[in-house]
């Protein structure tokens, strides 16, 4: 369980984080998310004892990170995907922190094996690829065998095949009742992976709930053209749909094709166009993320 | 702690830098100690008042150098071992395994000794 509570943290003058308060379950994949410069990786470095807050708490399990003992075995993190010695081979990284983790270099196989770069671990980290690096970042989260996971844009650099690995890895890991908190600044990357979503804009949250309802917020509405438009309007005052004209056609929310099909048709009232169209998950994020401007 | 300063000795070996500057260590205490072999058996001869060293002189002043020059490796091992976790962001993951900054200040300076 994870709780930041009135978080700020002050750059200078800069609001990097802005009072932000949420919380992740365990047993679940929480994503979240925002724009770029939105605080992500702020907040997540606060979590993690990297950097002191201005004002509030992050805590883990009730306690800050830094009062964790042995932390890497209750939180594993993999923050951005550079931080590795070039001229280290992929084993050899995860060798380095074995000792204070507190397990065996058979571990650190192990892991590599897991994230498929076994035939890479003698290899310098130097000639790795993005989502090879990535993999081994999450190898080295996963060392401690953790109960919390927090990843920061773990999808960046992997290729679909990678995505969907990284989907049923973290899945797998929420379904067995571990916390996961996972950054990414697209809706789209992790949409699938997710339970939850965690919003945030300029340092503040701008919503939190479970992915199902964040997808009630994205209204649908069809799109219909008539040669006939003063029939048209009649039949949609009738109904008492709401509508707009926009260049040529006409806009109705909150109905279906199939809805505005058959009443044209029971009317008989000639149509050249009728599209159902939805908002996309995607629109919403962004509206969401830009409305706070505001 | 032991853990902590088994993991810098990690750290030190796993890169190539290590061999590196230890060849180096060997081929400029090697260097030194020649010239200084030489220069204080035949420097009388090049330059008329130079002091002329015999015998267990001349082992005793080229076998010190190293005590007196090799110094700055132990240095140089701790200052780059330093620098090269800021430069490739490792102390992001060092400080991730050990929060406690005095801790691993104290290890981290500690790891040139041995």
């Amino acid at each position: 369980m994870i709780a930041v509570e009135h978080l700020t943290k002050l750059f200078g003058l800069v609001r990097a984080v802005d009072d932000l308060s949420f919380s992740v379950r365990p047993g679940a994949v929480t994503g979240f998310l925002g724009p770029n410069g939105a605080g992500k990786t702020t907040t997540l470095r606060v979590l993690l004892g990297l950097v002191v807050p201005t004002a509030g708490t992050a805590t883990i399990n009730q306690r800050p990170y830094r009062e964790i003992r042995l932390p890497s075995r209750a939180v594993g993190a993999a923050l951005e995907a550079a931080s590795f010695h070039p001229g280290r081979t992929g084993l050899d990284h995860l060798r380095v922190y074995a000792p204070q983790i507190g397990v065996s270099d058979r571990r650190c196989q192990e892991l590599l094996d897991l994230v498929g770069l076994s035939d890479a671990a003698k290899r310098r980290v130097g000639g790795y690829s993005m989502g090879m690096r990535q993999r081994l970042g999450l190898a080295a989260a996963l060392l401690g065998d953790p109960a919390v996971l927090v990843l920061d844009e773990p999808a960046n650099g992997l290729d679909p095949g990678g995505v969907l690995w990284l989907r049923e890895l973290l899945r797998r890991f929420a379904a067995e009742g571990r916390t996961v908190l996972v950054s990414s600044h697209v809706l789209g990357e992790v949409q699938q992976t997710v339970d939850d979503v965690v919003i945030i804009a300029r340092g503040r949250l701008v919503h939190a709930s479970s992915l199902a309802d964040l997808a009630l917020l994205a209204r649908r509405h069809v799109e219909v053209v008539s040669p006939d438009h003063d029939a048209l309007h009649r039949l949609l005052d009738e109904h008492r749909w709401t509508y707009a004209d926009k260049q040529g056609l006409v806009v109705v929310d909150d109905v279906t094709s199939a809805q505005v099909g058959a009443a044209a048709f029971a009317a008989g009232l000639e149509l050249h166009g009728l599209t159902q169209r939805q908002l996309q998950l995607e629109d919403v994020f962004f509206r969401l993320t830009s409305d706070s401007s505001s | 702690m032991i853990a902590a300063l088994q993991a810098e000795w990690r750290k030190w070996r796993t890169t190539r830098l290590w061999w590196i500057l230890l060849i180096v260590m060997a081929v400029y205490m090697a260097f030194i100690g020649a010239v200084l072999a030489v220069s204080s058996t035949f420097g009388s001869a090049i330059s008329p008042g130079m002091p002329t060293l015999v015998g267990e002189a001349v082992a005793v002043s080229v076998y010190a150098s190293g005590n007196g020059l090799g110094y700055v490796f132990p240095l140089l091992v701790g200052a780059l071992a330093m620098t090269s976790e800021f430069r490739y962001q490792t102390i992001t993951p060092s400080l991730l395994v050990q929060p406690n900054r005095w801790t691993f200040l104290a290890t981290s300076s500690s790891s040139p000794s041995p």
